[in-house]
């Protein structure tokens, strides 16, 4: 097929009723007809299906186009789809332009004259460009077949075990001395009430035990380089005084360590733990961490050593070093978690100036068997509570903090609220906005836990206060709210409150972004590609999103998440390679003045100057097309395929004639 | 120090007040200078009834101000504070609001324009007069006074810039700096009923022995405000209630801790008398 004389097919969509009634699409076509090189013009209801592509093919085929143009709507979502009909056809997919008429024009646009003259602007520029296309191919790439997580909650652990399984080599990445992230924390899981431990130390084990996966826990990825396939991730193993090798987990250098006043992290500081620790009974890895900032040996210069002492193995080291591992690999599976709102800003709730008002997370301590209290629902006076208010939306939904919904909070609220029945039998009372319970068998719970006798009152609570208003009030905290269905303030004299606190993006899970490459929204969740037909998978190839660190959501979501992520992730490496872009910045070695100004503006390191030739020369497989070395090169050598200057300027020059 | 001031209608008829602050004045060289012909705020009912209304006649006050010479405006109540604050918010924000108001005053020859500053005479006592002023100038060891601070509503609502919304802490560290012993309670901003204590007696009698039954609790024997109408409530509802817990101003305080004459000070208007402690403390 001869390309020098443009033949081109321009196909307009009506997208159902997204386009049509608003743009003329009809004066569109006939417009389109009159327009330079154009063979054909048509119209179709709906150009992504089946029927709408085979009018694309057939027409190149039988009429002999070179040169499609589509209409319709974002390219973010089809551009792919024509681009293959157009391949398929027999035709470069760089043979096709599409003209975003919806977004740009029928959705945004109130008049319909106004929307219809702006579709044909956008279809005589979209008409323009493509005559100027030129064939790009791309390369096939070999990839490396392994796979690193970054993150060893249920989402991370989930994920790692999924891939492994697959064969896939995985580096398990977990900051906290043992993987398990919050679900390890908990006792029991709503709506079933499973123990959240029997159902997650399993896993635990596998992931410490699988030949697969290589489990680097109390350690930071601090860099990634690379693209999709080919990852370079540096790892820094932060010292933890304790050989791995050696120790055998028998407990004994925490028993004999005489530091043992540090608030447990791990149990929410209501209870404390030792300078050498290891955060929970079932933790894996069982070796223990010294914290460097509370060990006599470490932080004082004292002479101390109790550990050392103790420890038949000899695994005590105080001389470890921070160490770095370069591991290779070809995806990246991002599992950060969440961190739990700190309620002390919202002041009325008198969370750390009353004693008896706890977070979310404190109480799932309190109730957990490994917990402070042994798993006993206790006042800090060594009480059971009588009365327990819980406040629900604490941070959520809230104009002032979270907007969003936390998802979770209702359902382990409720949860709680069984438990306290169970356990202690005091009156609940649940302050709640909305009880918001979408979950197999969730409203089932809903409806147990009001049988049960819990008392539900609609209304967001106003404060928690120590003043009581009457004899039964006396030395307890009194919640004050307006019961919205009985239209009457509701004033409850209790003696625990648990504040149900919404969920935020992890510490640091921002930084986590940066570094692989991927964006973060107004809240601090990662970004997905698609929220509904790629929730796992990011704009940047080879990184995908597992569990909360894309947003609030409980355990069966998540765990659906990692296996999706997982699968997302082996079937991107399955085949072997990936494609190069097409799309990429090359440099025209006759123009090139080797002047160097581009590779410092690229943000990919694509770029490294030939000293032989005296030329900078991109890396195909690095470049991700940003455009930045063509804007800022002094000699015009380096240009973006796809995006040179003669495809824009006629672009631009048909929208303004 | 030299201040516009919107007297409103309560720094005459507050027992006590006007002694205390024209007192505190003359010691520290404050001029409050009264802005000509003020008028009525309006306070929260003309808002709620008319707003245009209601910005016309604080839109008044301002260009009135402004004819004087003066950007900030004191004020020495918690509800000339935020009338005046929420006009001057809306003023600002809306020029075609204030050419019609302007529409009016140029019939009496004036005109609003520019930005204004309300500003409570806690914050001019507090972070104007500097701290070593107040430490050169007090007399009194007053350490074993327990003081409970009563901030009112709407002094930081909704405006939480001065200090904390729901937990303010300006008045304690005032009275701290004076010498007094602030005492930690939970009624800081609790609702005293404010004007209602007129037509709902009954109700907010509870709502006023609430607060006074917290600060008794934590150990308070002075309550202090900087509202006049907290001020009244507070030491009128006391009526019958053993054992009262008189309410001076902050003012009034502050007087005591420079040594000036509780007589000066108008203290002997209190409902509840605070001659008692006085008595035994000075």
């Amino acid at each position: 097929m001869k390309y020098d004389k443009p033949k081109i097919g321009v196909y307009i969509c009506h997208c159902g009723m997204n386009i049509a009634p608003k743009v003329d699409v009809e004066a569109a076509v006939e417009f389109a007809k009159e327009l330079d090189h154009v063979s054909i013009a048509r119209e179709y209801k709906f150009m992504c299906s089946n029927p709408g592509q085979e009018l694309i093919k057939n027409d190149i085929k039988e009429l002999g186009l070179n040169r499609v143009v589509v209409a319709s709507c974002s390219p973010r979502m089809h551009e792919p789809t024509f681009r293959k009909a157009c391949e398929k056809a027999g035709i470069n997919p760089h043979y096709f332009q599409m003209a975003n008429i919806r977004e740009h024009s029928s959705w945004v646009t109130r008049d319909s004259e106004k929307a219809t003259a702006k579709a044909k602007d956008l279809v005589a520029a979209a008409v323009a460009r493509v005559a100027y296309h030129r064939p790009l191919h791309s390369r096939e790439i070999a990839v490396k077949k392994s796979i690193l997580v970054i993150g060893g909650g249920i989402a991370g652990m989930q994920s790692a075990i999924s891939a492994a399984d697959s064969g896939y080599k995985v580096y398990l990445v977990e900051r906290e001395p043992s993987i398990g992230g919050h679900m390890a924390k908990f006792d029991k899981t709503f709506p079933t009430l499973d123990c959240a431990a029997c159902i997650m130390t399993p896993k635990m084990v596998t992931v410490g035990q699988h030949e697969n996966i290589e489990l680097l826990t109390y350690s930071e990825v601090v860099s990634l380089e690379g693209f999709v396939g080919n990852f370079k991730a540096k790892i820094l193993k932060k010292p933890r005084y304790v050989d791995e090798d050696k120790c055998t987990g028998c407990g004994v250098c925490m028993e004999k360590c005489p530091t043992k006043k540090i608030p447990s992290e791990f149990n929410e500081r209501l209870c404390n733990r030792t300078a050498i620790y290891s955060p929970f009974p079932q933790a894996v890895p069982k070796t223990p961490v010294i914290d460097p900032e509370h060990c006599r040996v470490l932080a004082k210069n004292k002479r101390c050593g109790a550990c050392e002492k103790f420890c038949d193995a000899g695994a005590i080291d105080f001389e470890q070093k921070p160490q770095y591992l370069d591991v290779e690999v070809g995806a990246v599976i991002v599992s950060t978690g969440f961190k739990v709102i700190d309620p002390t800003p919202l002041v009325n709730y008198g969370y750390g100036r009353y004693p008896e008002v706890y977070t979310s997370l404190e109480f799932e301590r309190l109730n957990n068997a490994t917990g402070p209290t042994s798993g006993k629902i206790l006042m800090k006076s060594g009480k059971p509570p009588e009365k327990v208010a819980i406040i629900h939306c604490v941070g959520s939904r809230d104009v002032r903090y979270r907007k969003y919904c936390s998802r979770v909070c209702c359902m382990y609220s409720m949860k709680f609220a069984h438990l306290v029945r169970e356990k202690t039998g005091a009156e609940v009372w649940e302050f709640y906005i909305d009880i918001r319970s979408p979950g197999k068998l969730y409203e089932e719970f809903y409806s147990r836990v009001q049988e049960e006798g819990v008392h539900f009152v609609r209304g967001r609570v106003a404060e928690v206060t120590d003043i009581p208003d009457n004899q039964e009030g006396f030395g307890r905290l009194t919640v004050v709210a307006e019961n919205t269905l009985t239209r009457r303030p509701k004033r409850v004299p209790v003696d625990m409150v648990i504040l149900s606190v919404g969920l935020e993006p992890a510490e640091g899970s921002g930084d986590v972004a940066r570094l692989v490459g991927i964006s973060t929204d107004g809240d601090g969740w990662l970004t997905e590609l698609h929220a509904k037909l790629a929730p796992v998978s990011t704009p940047t190839g080879g990184i995908f999103l597992a569990g909360c660190c894309q947003g609030p959501k409980d355990i069966p979501d998540t765990v659906a998440q990692a296996m999706a992520a997982a699968g997302e992730a082996t079937s991107l490496l399955s085949k072997g390679t990936v494609s190069t872009k097409t799309e990429i910045s090359y440099i025209d070695p006759d123009l090139c003045a080797g002047c160097q100004t581009c590779l410092n503006v690229c943000a990919y390191s694509a770029i490294k100057f030939d000293a032989g030739r005296g030329v900078s020369v991109v890396n195909e497989a690095l470049c991700h097309g940003c455009g930045s070395c063509s804007a800022v090169c002094p000699s015009g050598a380096a240009g973006v395929k796809h995006f040179t200057d003669k495809q824009v300027m006629e672009e631009m020059e048909a929208i303004l004639n | 120090m030299k201040y516009g001031f919107f007297p409103g209608c309560s720094y005459s008829s507050a027992a006590g007040y006007r002694e205390s602050i024209d007192a505190i004045n003359r010691l520290f060289g404050i001029q409050l200078v009264e802005i000509p012909d003020w008028n009525c705020c309006g306070a929260t009912a003309l808002f709620s009834l008319n707003e245009f209304k209601a910005l016309a006649l604080t839109g008044r006050l301002f260009a009135l101000s402004q004819a004087s010479g003066f950007r900030e405006i004191v004020t020495v109540c918690n509800a000339c504070y935020t009338t005046l604050r929420k006009a001057n918010q809306i003023l600002s924000n809306n020029p075609e609001i204030v050419s019609k108001i302007n529409e009016d005053l140029s019939k009496e020859g004036l005109s609003l324009e520019g930005e204004f500053s309300v500003r409570h005479y806690l914050d001019v006592l507090y972070n104007d007069v500097p701290e070593e002023t107040w430490s050169e100038n007090l007399t009194e060891r007053l350490k074993d006074y327990e003081v409970a601070c009563y901030y009112g509503c709407q002094f930081t609502r909704p405006w939480g810039d001065i200090d904390h919304m729901e937990q303010p802490t300006i008045l304690d560290r005032f009275i701290e700096r004076l010498g007094f012993l602030p005492v930690d309670h939970s009624a800081r901003t609790i609702c005293c009923g404010a004007s209602h204590a007129i037509s709902y007696a009954k109700e907010c009698r509870l709502l006023i022995s609430r607060i006074i039954r917290e600060v008794r609790a934590k150990g308070g024997r002075v309550i202090t405000t900087i509202c006049p109408l907290c001020q009244f409530n507070l030491d009128s509802g006391q009526k019958g209630i053993s054992n009262p817990i008189p309410v001076p101003f902050f003012t009034q305080l502050a007087g005591l801790a420079l040594g000036i004459n509780a007589s000066e000070l108008g203290l002997d208007k209190l409902l509840v008398p605070i001659n008692r402690i006085l008595s035994r403390k000075l």
